[in-house]
C-alpha cells in the first residue's frame, strides 16, 4: 500500500506541472496586465506603464516568466509575491487556506452525516413516505443554484429576523461563536447542493445492494433486518458513494467560490476570483496549483478508501 | 524678491490659486487665504440634490459645535486596497476610502473641506511661486508628525517628490515613477531650503501647480526615514505595507486582516484641530470591512452591522436599492450624493468609418434621448436636461457644468439628426462597434437600444477589467464610453480630450491640433474671466462643432450612512476626496 501511494504521490508532479502550464498560458492569453490594473481608471502615461511593467517583471520573456513562478514553488516562497498587493503568496495561503479547508471539510462533514443516513432510509422505505420526502428535497438541492440559495437565505434572515451573519470572519479558535454564525449558512447550503447527488447515490446502491445474493443470504440467517442494512448491505453500497465524493470534489470548491464571495469569507476562492480579474498571475497561478493539489489529494485518499472497502480494487490490482 | 512674487500671485487672485502669506491652519479660518475668485462659489458650497436638480448646502465640518469623542465607525471596503497601499500605483477608490484615515486628506495642499474647488493647505503652510510661475516653494508645517513619532520634514517631501518623479535605480533595478507623474507637470528639480522649504522648479509655466496637487489621490505614505534605506539597499519595489503603513493621516494602523478588514485607530500626535482648538479626530477608530459583493454590503447595513457603505462604481446605490435601505431603516438611514462624472460617448476618429464623418458624430448626439438615460443607464441617479448641468444651480461652482447645447424639443432634434445623417449619406444607417465594460453593461445597451432607431447597428464588445484597461488606451475600437474622473479644473482635462499621440487615454481618439492651441491658450490666460471663455470655447469645439465626445448625462453617486454619523463631509463630487474622517463623530448613545 505504501508504494502504491508513493507512486500516486509522484504522479502528481506532472500532473501540476501540466495544470501550471495551461494557467500560466490561460493568463497570458487574457488581454490586459497588472500593470494597466493597478493605476485604475484614470490616465497613465505609456512610459510610465511601461517602467512599471518593468519593474514587475512582466517584459521578461515567457519562459523566463515561468521559470521564475516555477523556481519560487519549490524554494519555498511558493509563487513569490503578489504583484498587486506585493504581498508574499505563502502568507496569502497562510492566511486563505483555513478559511477554505474549513468550510470544504464542514460541508464534507455535514454531506456525509445527512446522506447516507437519509439515502439508507430511503432505500428501506421506497416508495414511501421518508423516500418521496428524501427525493423531493434532495432535487430542490441538485436544481437550485447555490448562489440563488445564498441571496434568499441572506434575505429571508434580514426580513424576518432584522439580521445578517457576521461580517468579520473569526477563526474557530480565537472566536468559536462568530466562527459558527458566520460558517453555518455557506457550509449548510454547499452541504444541501453536495448531499443530494450523496444521497440519491446512496439511495440507488442500498437498494441494487440490498437486492444481492448475500443481503438474502444474510436474512435467511435471520439476522435483524438493521444488521443486515448497516453491515451487509451499506459496505458494498458504499463504494460509488464515495467514489461521488471525490468526483464532486471540484463542484464543491467552485461552490465555496460563489459563496466566500456572498458571505464575505476570505478564502481561497474569493481570493483567486479577485486575482484573476486584475490579472495578478503568480497569485492565480500558485492558488490554481494548490486547488489542483487539493482535489489530487482528494481523489488519491478516495482511492485508498475504496481499496479498503473493496479489496478487488486497489493496489494490487 | 519673494514679496514682489507673492504681490503679483495675489493680484493674480483671479486664478483659482490659493496663497498664503503666512502660517494660518485651515481649521481657524479657511476664508483668509482663500477666498474665491470672481465667478467661483462663495463661501457656502453647493452639493447637487439628485432627485430634483436642487442644490443643497454643505455645512462646514470645521465651524460646528464639538463632536461627541469616541466609537469606531464600521465602513464597507470595495476590496482590499490594492498595490501594497501605494498612493504612487493606484487611484483605486479601494485605497483611497482608507487611506485617507491613514495618509491624510492631502498633500502639502488639499481640496478645503468646505469648498473642494478651492485649496487649503495641508502639511504646508503657505506656498509661493515665482512671476514666471516656475518655481514654487512651500513652507512645510513643523507639527506634523508619522504614526511612528517621527517628526515630518521638507526633506521627506523631498523624498516623495523624487519617487514621484524620477526612477530610483539601484544596480539594475529600476522603481518605475508615478503613475500621476504626468499631471504634475515637466519638474526639473526640487530643492530643500533653508530646512523647512521646499521648492519645485519646472521648465514650463505651471500657474496651477497648487490646484493640481490638491488632488486628493496624491497623498504622501511614504516615510523616508523606513524606506530610503531599504530602496538603498535594492529593495526599489518597496510599498508603505511593507513599513507597516506608517502614515501623516488622522488614525494609524492597528491591523490589517486581508480579506477581511483594515482597522485604524486615532493618532494622538495628530496636528489638526476644530474650531475650538480641540484636536481631531473625534473617532476612536475606523474599522474598514472589505466587502466586494454590494448585496453583502446591502444585507449587512440594513441589519445593523455597518454604519456605512463602500465608495466606487458597484457599490454606489440604486433607486431599487436606496428604496430597500428607506423601507427597512428609514429616519435611521442618510443618503450622501456626489456628482459622479459623466455618462458620455466618444468615437475614435481615427479607424474609418462613418464617424469620421463631424456630422455623423452630431447626428448621433442630437438622436440619443438624454432624459431616458436617467432611469435605465444611471440606475435612476443623475441629472440631465436639454443641456448638461443641474437646471438649478446657482453659481458656477466649477467648470465641468457644461452650458446648454442641445436645447430644443427631441423631435427637433431628431429630425436634423436624420438630416444630417442623410445628407453625411448614411440614411440607412450602419454599423458601429462599442467597447463596453462588463462590469455594468446597462449604459452599453441603453446606447444598443437609442442608436437601434437611428439605424445604427451598435455592436457591443463587452469586456472584463483587464481587457478594458488595455483597448481604451488603444484604437482598437469605433467609440467606448471612458469612465476616468476628469480633474475638476479645465486645465486637467487635456488628458481626456487631447489628441491621442499625447493623451492615449483620451476618451476621442483624434490627432486635431486645433484642440491643442485652444488648451495651449488656457493655459497661457491670465484671468478668471479669460479662462472661462476658453473652457467654454474648448467644450463646443469638443462637444458640438467636432462631437469627438457626446455628453449624454451627469451621473449621481449615493452612499448610505447611519444617521447618528455626523460631520461627514461629503465632497461635490469625486469620492476620493474627504476620505480623512477626521471630522466625523456618532451621535449615539
Amino acid at each position: 500500500m505504501l508504494r502504491y501511494i508513493a507512486w500516486r504521490l509522484a504522479l502528481l508532479i506532472p500532473t501540476l506541472l501540466a495544470a501550471s502550464v495551461v494557467v500560466f498560458l490561460v493568463m497570458r492569453v487574457l488581454p490586459g496586465d497588472v500593470s494597466q490594473v493597478i493605476a485604475g481608471d484614470v490616465a497613465v502615461s505609456p512610459a510610465v506603464r511601461e517602467a512599471l511593467a518593468e519593474e514587475l517583471g512582466l517584459n521578461d520573456p515567457l519562459h523566463v516568466q515561468y521559470g521564475q513562478w516555477l523556481w519560487s514553488m519549490v524554494n519555498g516562497k511558493f509563487g513569490g509575491n503578489s504583484l498587486e498587493s506585493k504581498e508574499s503568496i505563502r502568507s496569502i495561503i497562510g492566511q486563505q487556506l483555513p478559511v477554505t479547508l474549513l468550510l470544504t471539510g464542514y460541508t464534507l462533514l455535514l454531506s456525509i452525516l445527512v446522506s447516507l443516513p437519509l439515502g439508507m432510509l430511503a432505500a428501506r422505505w421506497s416508495n414511501r413516505w421518508p423516500d418521496y420526502i428524501t427525493r423531493i428535497v434532495s432535487l430542490g438541492g441538485l436544481s437550485l443554484p447555490s448562489l440563488l440559495v445564498a441571496v434568499l437565505v441572506l434575505l429571508g434572515l434580514l426580513l424576518a429576523f432584522r439580521w445578517s451573519p457576521p461580517i468579520l470572519y473569526a477563526s474557530p479558535w480565537a472566536d468559536p461563536w462568530t466562527h459558527l454564525q458566520i460558517m453555518i449558512w455557506p457550509a449548510l447550503i454547499l452541504a444541501w447542493e453536495q448531499s443530494s447527488h450523496l444521497v440519491r447515490v446512496t439511495r440507488a446502491s442500498v437498494l441494487e445492494a440490498l437486492d444481492r445474493s448475500y443481503v438474502a443470504t444474510a436474512r435467511s440467517k435471520g439476522l435483524a433486518e438493521r444488521v443486515v442494512l448497516v453491515k451487509h448491505a451499506l459496505p458494498n453500497a458504499l463504494i460509488p458513494t464515495v467514489t461521488m465524493i471525490g468526483l464532486h470534489f471540484g463542484v464543491l470548491i467552485s461552490g465555496a467560490v460563489i459563496l466566500e464571495n456572498i458571505f464575505g469569507l476570505p478564502g481561497i476562492g474569493r481570493g483567486i476570483v479577485h486575482a484573476a480579474q486584475v490579472r495578478d498571475y503568480p497569485v492565480v497561478q500558485s492558488l490554481a496549483v494548490l486547488l489542483v493539489l487539493f482535489s489530487l489529494v482528494v481523489n488519491l485518499v478516495v482511492d485508498i478508501v475504496y481499496s479498503r472497502l473493496d479489496p478487488r480494487v486497489g493496489p494490487s490490482s | 524678491m519673494r514679496l514682489a512674487a507673492l504681490a503679483i500671485l495675489c493680484a493674480l487672485g483671479s486664478l483659482a490659486i490659493s496663497c498664503a502669506a503666512d502660517i494660518v491652519p485651515p481649521a481657524d479660518n479657511p476664508q483668509s487665504f482663500a477666498s474665491p475668485p470672481p465667478g467661483f462659489a462663495s463661501a457656502t458650497p453647493v452639493a447637487p440634490n439628485a432627485a430634483n436638480g436642487e442644490v443643497a448646502a454643505v455645512e462646514d465640518p470645521l465651524q460646528h459645535e464639538s463632536g461627541k469623542r469616541g466609537g469606531t465607525l464600521v465602513l464597507a471596503n470595495r476590496s482590499d486596497p490594492p498595490a501594497g497601499f501605494d498612493t504612487l500605483r493606484t487611484s483605486s477608490i479601494a485605497l483611497h476610502h482608507v487611506a485617507g484615515a491613514l495618509f491624510g486628506p492631502g498633500n502639502l495642499v488639499m481640496r478645503c473641506r468646505e469648498n473642494m474647488y478651492l485649496v487649503c493647505p495641508y502639511l504646508a503652510t503657505s506656498w509661493l511661486a515665482n512671476p514666471g510661475f516656475t518655481e514654487w516653494t512651500f513652507t512645510i508645517r513643523d507639527d506634523v508628525y508619522w504614526h511612528d513619532g517621527t517628526l515630518f520634514s521638507a526633506e521627506d517631501a523631498k523624498f516623495w517628490f523624487d519617487l514621484v518623479f524620477y526612477e530610483a535605480t539601484v544596480g539594475d533595478k529600476v522603481r518605475a515613477p508615478a503613475y500621476f507623474k504626468g499631471e504634475l507637470g515637466d519638474l526639473e528639480s526640487v530643492e530643500v531650503i533653508e530646512h523647512s522649504r521646499l521648492r519645485l522648479t519646472f521648465a514650463e509655466r505651471n500657474p496651477f501647480f497648487p490646484d493640481i496637487l490638491a488632488n486628493p489621490r496624491f497623498k504622501i505614505a511614504h516615510p523616508r526615514h523606513l524606506m530610503q534605506p531599504r530602496i538603498e539597499q535594492g529593495e526599489v519595489s518597496i510599498s508603505p505595507i511593507d513599513v507597516g503603513l506608517v502614515g501623516l493621516g488622522p488614525f494609524k494602523l492597528e491591523k490589517y486582516d486581508r480579506g477581511s478588514v483594515v482597522s485604524v485607530r486615532r493618532f494622538d500626535q495628530y496636528w489638526e484641530k476644530n474650531a475650538d482648538g480641540e484636536s481631531l479626530p473625534y473617532l476612536d477608530g475606523i474599522d474598514y470591512v472589505v466587502m466586494p459583493d454590494p448585496f453583502a454590503m446591502d444585507v449587512a447595513f440594513r441589519s445593523g452591522r455597518l454604519d456605512g457603505g463602500a465608495r466606487g462604481q458597484g457599490h454606489y446605490l440604486t433607486t431599487q436599492r436606496k428604496a430597500g435601505y428607506l423601507r427597512d431603516l428609514g429616519e435611521d438611514v442618510v443618503f450622501s450624493e456626489m456628482d459622479g462624472g459623466n455618462f458620455r460617448l466618444a468615437f475614435n476618429v481615427l479607424r474609418p468609418g462613418p464617424w469620421q464623418d463631424p456630422k455623423v458624430r452630431r447626428a448621433i448626439a442630437l438622436w440619443i434621448d438624454k432624459r431616458a438615460a436617467l432611469p435605465t443607464a444611471l440606475r435612476g441617479f443623475g441629472w440631465t436636461s436639454p443641456d448638461l448641468g443641474p437646471p438649478t444651480l446657482p453659481v458656477p461652482t466649477h467648470f465641468i457644468n457644461w452650458p446648454k447645447f442641445d436645447a430644443g424639443t427631441l423631435e427637433e432634434k431628431r429630425a436634423e439628426a436624420e438630416r444630417l445623417l442623410k445628407e453625411a449619406g448614411y440614411a440607412e444607417g450602419f454599423s458601429l462597434g462599442h467597447l463596453c465594460r462588463a462590469l455594468n453593461p446597462v449604459p452599453c445597451e441603453f446606447l444598443e437600444a437609442q442608436l437601434s432607431d437611428l439605424g445604427i447597428d451598435l455592436q457591443l464588445q463587452l469586456v472584463d477589467e483587464g481587457a478594458w484597461n488595455r483597448a481604451r488606451t488603444s484604437l482598437d475600437y469605433d467609440t467606448q464610453q471612458g469612465r476616468l474622473t476628469p480633474s475638476p479644473i479645465p486645465e486637467g482635462t487635456e488628458s481626456v480630450y487631447g489628441r491621442y499621440s499625447e493623451n492615449p487615454d483620451a476618451y476621442g481618439k483624434h490627432e486635431d491640433p486645433h484642440v491643442d492651441e485652444l488648451y495651449r491658450l488656457l493655459r497661457n490666460a491670465l484671468t478668471f474671466e479669460q479662462r472661462v471663455k476658453l473652457w467654454r470655447d474648448i467644450e463646443t469645439y469638443l462637444f458640438v462643432e467636432q462631437t469627438y465626445v457626446i455628453p449624454i448625462a451627469e451621473s449621481v453617486n449615493v452612499a448610505p450612512y447611519r444617521s447618528y454619523v455626523k460631520g461627514l463631509v461629503i465632497p461635490t463630487e469625486d469620492g476620493h476626496t474627504n476620505t480623512d474622517f477626521s471630522t466625523v463623530w456618532l451621535d449615539k448613545t
